[in-house]
């Protein structure tokens, strides 16, 4: 389990730390100040020296995708990610786990003079050109930026072995170079919409295949107690979740609510986290705040079922009550409630243990 | 849901419940620093130490940049215990603790402490209130006197003398039976300007 968060020169986290967390993380704070950033933070750590999915990670608030086809916008892209746009620090994101062990990943954007790079680029895109499977293939047509940039992963385990990939890219070439990745828990970070992508069906199909469907129906129950069945089937080309509540027809899963398709999204992908982690931005939305104390119940119970660590934001204090309420009568120690603060045009975070939050309700003292 | 409390001001008052917030808002609009000054209830004592944990924490009084912080509770039956208890509490929190009742510490924010009823002696609001009907010409004083004097001779005497004189008085209004928050600044009860108020008027007006 992650213990501790460090972030430097992040997006808009300047250096920050944060501990302790628990099994569940309840992410809070106001517009812009970064909630859905540090979700994005844990998911590139935890994708190691994986270029790709830096290089992409801006694709999870709807930017086009930079790679593995590069454009001009990668660059741009990739510095998005520094605080103020500002690479001449490496990002760096450190994590410390239960074990007090560290783990690190470095991600560093370079540009150097073109007059000085005429020479090196050629060499550079030799020796990256990929030989077996890769991520990527060199590619032309190129019109960045004059100069070579670097974008450089360097991802240290908890035995510090590192693990290095790296892109350059010319005005007209670019290369890249995907190390060995190293074995990392699984990870899955799930967006604000409520939508159930094929992926998820194909989650379930699995699931159903092996016998273990009642690890959804059973959650799901707490919003739909008719529900007795989901299956799969195609609607035209296309498979969907059918729900089977009594009635003559099976229902589409999204026409029975936007709760039942999050529920599903949620407990879906904490099924493919095995010891791992599951980030969700937004949890509550399509959740009706009078079911969340019982959403919260299942939610723990499946996480700890699949012993792993979740971390979820919200806008909702009846969110944070229900989740707390929830956690108080069975694991009061397995939830944090994490406040990001806009302070002196820095972020700072402030983490709520059940005491806090507990004062902070009775009290009906304002936490979000 | 109510809305939660939200720090609005710079300078923040700590009380001890419901009631006595209604008791030192009228205080304060009394001496015209309702604009400067919130009270806050911290919910009890024994809530004290935990309430200013997450009061540090909320998100509002980090970004009011709360500037004085008052903290002001019931002597109950000896002003040094209860004095020493509320420093410990802001010490635990990291706050800046004062050496004596009703001087203000420098720190982030600035601390003062204020005992009741004033500073020095047992007691509570309560003690404060009925000292300023006992100064009055109120013609039920006598019978009030009467009253407790008659439950002496019993053995039910209650144990703290003053609260049971004042709401016995409370008792003996027309509206029996508001709480002194409720009775406060309204007609027949007692008078803010009495001078038995003059210490806890200071401390909340150098605060």
């Amino acid at each position: 389990m992650l213990e501790s968060f460090e972030i430097k020169n992040f997006r808009c986290f300047r250096d920050i730390k944060i501990e302790p967390f628990a099994r569940v993380n309840l992410i809070m704070g106001s517009n812009n100040v970064g909630k859905t950033a540090l979700l994005e933070a844990i998911y590139l750590h935890m994708a190691g020296n994986n270029l790709q999915i830096v290089a992409n990670i801006n694709g999870f608030r709807g930017i086009p995708l930079t790679f593995p086809t590069p454009s001009d916008d990668m660059v741009g892209n990739c510095r998005s990610l520094f605080h103020s746009d500002a690479s001449n620090e490496p990002i760096q994101l450190i994590i410390q786990n239960d074990d007090k062990k560290r783990r690190s990943l470095e991600i560093y954007l370079t540009q150097q003079d073109m007059v000085m790079t005429t020479r090196q680029v050629s060499g550079i895109v030799r020796e990256s050109i990929p030989t077996s499977e890769n991520l990527s293939k060199p590619t032309t047509s190129l019109s960045t930026d004059k100069g070579l940039w670097e974008i450089k992963l360097v991802f240290k385990d908890f035995n510090n072995e590192a693990y290095e990939s790296h892109i350059k890219i010319t005005p007209t070439e670019t290369a890249t170079s995907q190390g060995k990745l190293p074995l990392m828990p699984l990870t899955r970070l799930m967006g604000a919409s409520n939508r159930l992508t094929n992926e998820y069906v194909q989650i379930y199909s699995s699931l159903a295949l092996v016998g273990r469907i009642d690890e959804v129906i059973e959650p799901l129950k707490i919003l739909e107690k008719r529900l007795k069945q989901l299956s799969v089937l195609l609607m035209g080309q296309t498979p969907m979740l059918y729900g089977d509540i009594g009635l003559e027809r099976l229902i589409p899963l999204p026409l029975m609510g936007q709760g039942m398709v999050r529920l599903t999204s949620i407990i879906l992908a904490i099924t493919q986290a095995e010891k791992g982690i599951v980030l969700i931005d937004e949890v509550e939305n399509g959740l009706h705040h009078s079911t969340m104390k019982n959403v919260w119940k299942a939610i723990n119970q499946a996480a700890k079922d699949h012993d792993l660590q979740i971390f979820a934001t919200t806008h909702s204090w009846e969110c944070i009550c229900a989740a707390h309420e929830a956690f108080k009568e069975a694991d009061p120690n397995d939830l944090r409630v994490i406040r990001l603060d806009n302070i002196k045009e820095d972020v700072d975070a402030i983490v709520y243990d059940q005491e806090m939050i507990e004062t902070a309700i009775s009290s009906n003292l304002e936490v979000r | 849901m109510p809305d939660p409390e939200v720090v609005t001001r710079p300078k923040i008052v700590l009380v001890e419940g419901k009631d006595e917030k209604i008791f030192f808002d009228k205080l304060c609009v009394h001496i015209e620093k309702q604009a400067d000054i919130q009270i806050l209830d911290f919910g009890g004592i024994t809530q004290f130490r935990k309430y200013l944990k997450s009061l540090k924490a909320s998100s509002s009084y980090r970004s009011m940049n709360v500037n004085s912080l008052g903290v002001i509770r019931d002597a109950e039956l000896d002003m040094g215990s209860a004095f020493q208890s509320v420093c410990d509490a802001l010490k635990a929190s990291g706050f800046a603790v004062p050496s004596h009742p009703s001087e203000m510490v420098d720190g982030d924010p600035n601390i003062s402490v204020f005992i009741l009823p004033d500073c020095q002696n047992p007691g509570m609001l309560e003690t404060l209130c009925w000292q300023a009907v006992a100064r009055s010409d109120d013609s039920a004083i006598p019978c009030v006197h009467q009253y407790l004097d008659c439950l002496k001779k019993s053995s039910a005497l209650p144990k703290n003398a003053d609260k049971a004189r004042l709401h016995t008085f409370l008792a003996s209004r027309k509206e029996p039976g508001l709480l002194v928050g409720e009775a406060t600044g309204k007609s027949g009860y007692w008078n803010l300007d009495s001078s038995v108020f003059k210490p806890l008027k200071k401390f909340l007006q150098t605060l």
